[in-house]
């Protein structure tokens, strides 16, 4: 949640917990239908609202990740970019649970 | 190989260490104690190895994970068998548990058991289950 001005905080906890439910949804669905291509681990574009895009990403170890896209600048992002986006942050996470002095659940935060 | 050793003594220190430091009167803390370093140490561990790993399916399918590649990368070895009575009870064998086999297999220490693993407390928890592998 970083680069975030203090009066769009808010708009972007919304969205991000709005998001979670697509995200159950999604997951839910992967059991019943046992399709190949729904067992990645990268959900796919969530839901474009008019200002921004939300994708999903959820890890064998139920840790859902969520990244917010502004939608109205002009660069539009491939699916694979934000893939690799994913997976950077998911490799960034598991070093952070392997560090002796996280303790999980406690907020993360960037320099 | 020598890491393999020196995981062995140091797994061994950890366990005498923590039960010495508690007081006599606190049997319990000493394994919950235990038991907090053991759930930290695997949740780094699982993190990690679940990483480029499809989703899970199902229950199943976790439990497969766990007896197969979770078994080869932390006792280097497979789950001999796993069992189920497909109402979310496992029982998983080992019948060479890695940790258990360099000890010499006396009765003396036998209530300190659990301190070292505890697998071995679900294992007789249900007899009606059906073979899986």
């Amino acid at each position: 949640m970083n680069n975030i001005k203090s009066e769009n905080e808010l708009k972007f906890y919304y969205t991000v917990h709005t998001s979670l439910d697509v995200v159950e949804e999604k997951i839910q669905s992967v059991g019943s239908k046992s399709t190949n291509d729904m067992r990645e681990l990268y959900l796919g574009l969530l839901y474009p609202t008019e200002d921004y895009k939300v994708y999903g990403y959820v890890t064998n170890t139920k840790i859902k990740f969520v990244i917010v896209v502004e939608s109205s600048s002009n660069i539009s992002l491939r699916d694979n970019e934000i893939r690799s986006m994913f997976k950077k942050l998911h490799s960034a996470y598991v070093d952070m649970v392997c560090n002796p002095f996280y303790v999980p659940g406690e907020q993360i935060t960037s320099v | 190989m020598a890491d393999e050793v020196l995981f062995d003594f140091l797994h061994m220190e950890i366990v005498n260490h923590v039960c010495n430091t508690v007081q006599k009167d606190e049997k319990d803390y000493s394994l919950a104690k235990l038991e907090a370093l053991g759930f930290r140490v695997g949740q780094s561990i699982v993190e990690r190895i679940t990483k480029d790993l499809p989703r899970f399916k199902d229950e199943l399918d976790v439990m497969k994970f766990v007896c197969k590649d979770f078994w080869t990368v932390v006792y280097k070895k497979q789950v001999d068998n796993l069992r189920t009575n497909h109402q979310g009870v496992y029982v998983l064998q080992d019948n060479k548990f890695r940790l258990l086999t360099h000890m010499a297999n006396g009765k003396q220490y036998m209530d300190s058991a659990p301190k070292v693993n505890f697998k071995f407390r679900f294992r007789n928890c249900d007899p009606q289950t059906e073979e899986l592998q």
